[in-house]
């Protein structure tokens, strides 16, 4: 990829001689760099960058288990967008709202409950605070997989932990996994209670950072507490947790452990997720083109988010607090 | 004294709060060691505990003498590892190319690890199973660390990278003007001086293929390559052939060694996490 920019800078250049061969001799000075960066490139390109490009290529084509099968695989250019698209009665178009719904739900429970244990773990003369913050971020340190397992057993309608809590106190069992709405409930508490000790954990870096002149200097002004945090914690916290929130943004929309390994997307299809319904398409239906369309369209959608995160970041710096 | 009482109340109140977020927190984990450590005679737990009754290793000594258990625990390892060792390698190769040569181009293939991280990257899967298909390379241990090595590239190349460029450059020109190559600037003085990083940047290769069910699904079709996701995923489907007990021992095996990692390094990976960018 970079190969070529580097023939066209050739030929740009050619007319004046200096330059040219200044180039000639920095690229052969520095040819070891070249042999350096080629494993890597040539590993991305041929694993990764090359299927990618193929099936963005199959986005426009019919290509399914049955047509690839018996030879039928056509061009039919837009047809998939808009069958993904095309309707607000899609399916997809239901999955990918309910996508946004998991997204702003969780992101807020993330930053809102992170941001408050921090800023009670952050507290000067605090006891045990070591104890407190090792278990407040064990979930962030076991593996997101086998928590997820771990939650669908608990979640068990007879035997799980939930059901036999409620049931010592004489209140009925819910239907966690089985009522599409109770589910969808069930799998955002697993991915709130995945997600916010890593907010607390950034917003606890970002405290300890804050000199504690600031809130002496609005001591001494008869500042409250309200207004400290208002006026001094706040926007001191905002360009450490400005760029963990999108980070998180992102991580929450592309989710597939937790909500497949709980519910695998069920009950009939009622707490699917782009990136389960994508998988689900793949994997039951075989239809290879379908999937590749909803992965270009998902992509588009984290580019958005990219292109704000770097808009918001850059004009954070402006602002020169960073 | 009337501000103090008020003050001992309010840190009253932090630390209950503080201990209904630890109790939320550690309930599921203690349900698992629980099951996990406790015998019963039922397959599921029947009964509601807080602390083990009959305390016992058994549900670990029935996993670690399953056979596929122990199948799985070999597939992952070599997965995660063999990725880890492959991909850090070209990356670290890279990345101190990246930061230590300026050279015509450069900029472009940083800049193509960026634009490679925004690519629809499940889109690739058709294409990549026909490709291991046709290559006659499936179900290998090959296929899969190149793919899971691919997918971490760009991460570890950026990380590594920025890593490399806190080092300050004073340190090279030292050890050439005695003498070094180039290669030797880079095995014996760059290498040991960037171990915090290139530790957190292996600990997250690693954990990608060891926690990975999607991809592994996809690829591997042959039960003798089964890794430990898809294992346990299927034991968590079916209470009726396996128990609790040793569903929660394996869990635990599976995720104790990342669980200690995190635990230990969780101050430079959020450091590695927040500044390394948005990882896609």
């Amino acid at each position: 990829m970079f190969l070529h920019t580097d023939v066209s800078n050739i030929n740009d250049t050619v007319l004046t001689k200096k330059n040219r061969n200044s180039l000639f001799y920095r690229m052969k000075k520095n040819r070891m760099a070249y042999l350096y960066i080629l494993p890597a490139m040539l590993v991305v390109f041929t694993v990764s960058i090359f299927p990618i490009i193929y099936g963005i290529g199959l986005s426009f084509f019919n290509a399914n288990l049955y047509t690839m099968g018996n030879g039928t695989v056509k061009f039919i250019g837009l047809k998939n967008y808009v069958k993904a698209l095309g309707s607000i009665d899609a399916e997809f178009f239901v999955v990918l709202l309910r996508t946004f719904i998991w997204t702003i739900v969780n992101v807020f429970a993330h930053v809102t409950l992170g941001l408050i244990i921090a800023l009670a773990l952050n507290r000067q003369n605090l006891k045990f605070k070591g104890i407190y913050r090792t278990l407040i971020i064990l979930p962030w340190a076991v593996p997101q997989f086998v928590t997820a397992l771990v939650w669908k057993m608990m979640y068990h309608e007879q035997f799980g932990f939930f059901n036999q809590f409620l049931g010592l106190l004489g209140i009925e069992p819910i239907h966690w996994l089985s009522n599409g709405k109770i589910a969808f409930i069930a799998v955002i508490i697993v991915n709130i209670w995945l997600g916010f000790p890593f907010m607390t954990m950034v917003a606890t870096g970002a405290l300890q950072s804050i000199s504690r002149e600031y809130y002496e200097a609005a001591d001494i002004d008869g500042a409250t507490a309200m207004q400290k945090l208002r006026y001094i914690t706040l926007p001191l916290l905002k360009p450490a947790m400005l760029p963990a929130t999108i980070l998180g943004t992102i991580w929450t929309f592309t989710n597939f452990n937790v909500i497949y390994m709980v519910t695998g997307g069920g009950p009939s299809k009622a707490t699917e997720i782009v990136s389960t319904y994508q998988f689900n398409v793949l994997t039951r239906q075989n239809a290879y083109s379908m999937a590749a369309t909803y992965s270009v369209i998902v992509s588009i959608i984290l580019i958005i988010i990219t292109l704000i995160n770097m808009k918001v970041t850059k004009a954070l710096s402006d602002e020169g607090v960073e | 004294m009337k501000g103090k009482t008020k003050e001992r109340v309010s840190y009253f109140f932090t630390h209950l709060f503080l201990i209904i977020v630890c109790l939320l927190t550690f309930i599921p984990i203690w349900w698992v060691l629980l099951t996990a450590f406790d015998k019963r005679v039922s397959l599921v737990s029947t009964e509601f505990l807080i602390y083990p009754r009959n305390p016992t290793v058994d549900n670990f000594i029935q996993v670690l003498s399953h056979p596929s258990f122990v199948t799985w625990l070999k597939n992952s390892f070599i997965f995660a590892a063999g990725t880890t060792i492959f991909s850090l390698t070209l990356a670290t190769l890279s990345a101190y190319a990246y930061s230590r040569f300026d050279f015509p181009g450069k900029k472009a293939g940083l800049a193509s690890y960026v634009i490679y991280m925004m690519l629809p990257t499940t889109a690739a899967l058709v294409p990549q199973l026909l490709i291991v298909k046709y290559l006659g390379i499936k179900n290998s241990y090959l296929s899969l660390i190149l793919i899971w090595s691919a997918a971490n590239m760009a991460f570890a190349v950026w990380n590594l990278k920025g890593y490399f460029d806190t080092i300050p450059k004073s340190i090279e020109e030292a050890a050439i003007i005695d003498g070094a190559s180039k290669f030797q600037v880079f095995t014996m003085i760059m290498l040991p001086l960037a171990k915090p990083a290139l530790a957190i940047t292996a600990i997250f290769i690693f954990t990608a293929p060891w926690t990975d069910y999607a991809t592994s699904y996809l690829f591997l079709t042959d039960a003798s390559k089964y890794t430990l996701a898809q294992g346990l995923f299927g034991w968590a489907a079916d209470f009726k052939t396996v128990s609790w007990g040793v569903f929660c021992a394996g869990s635990i095996i599976m995720a104790l060694p990342l669980t200690v990692l995190y635990l230990v390094f969780q101050k430079y990976i959020i450091n590695g996490l927040t500044v390394g960018g948005v990882k896609g």
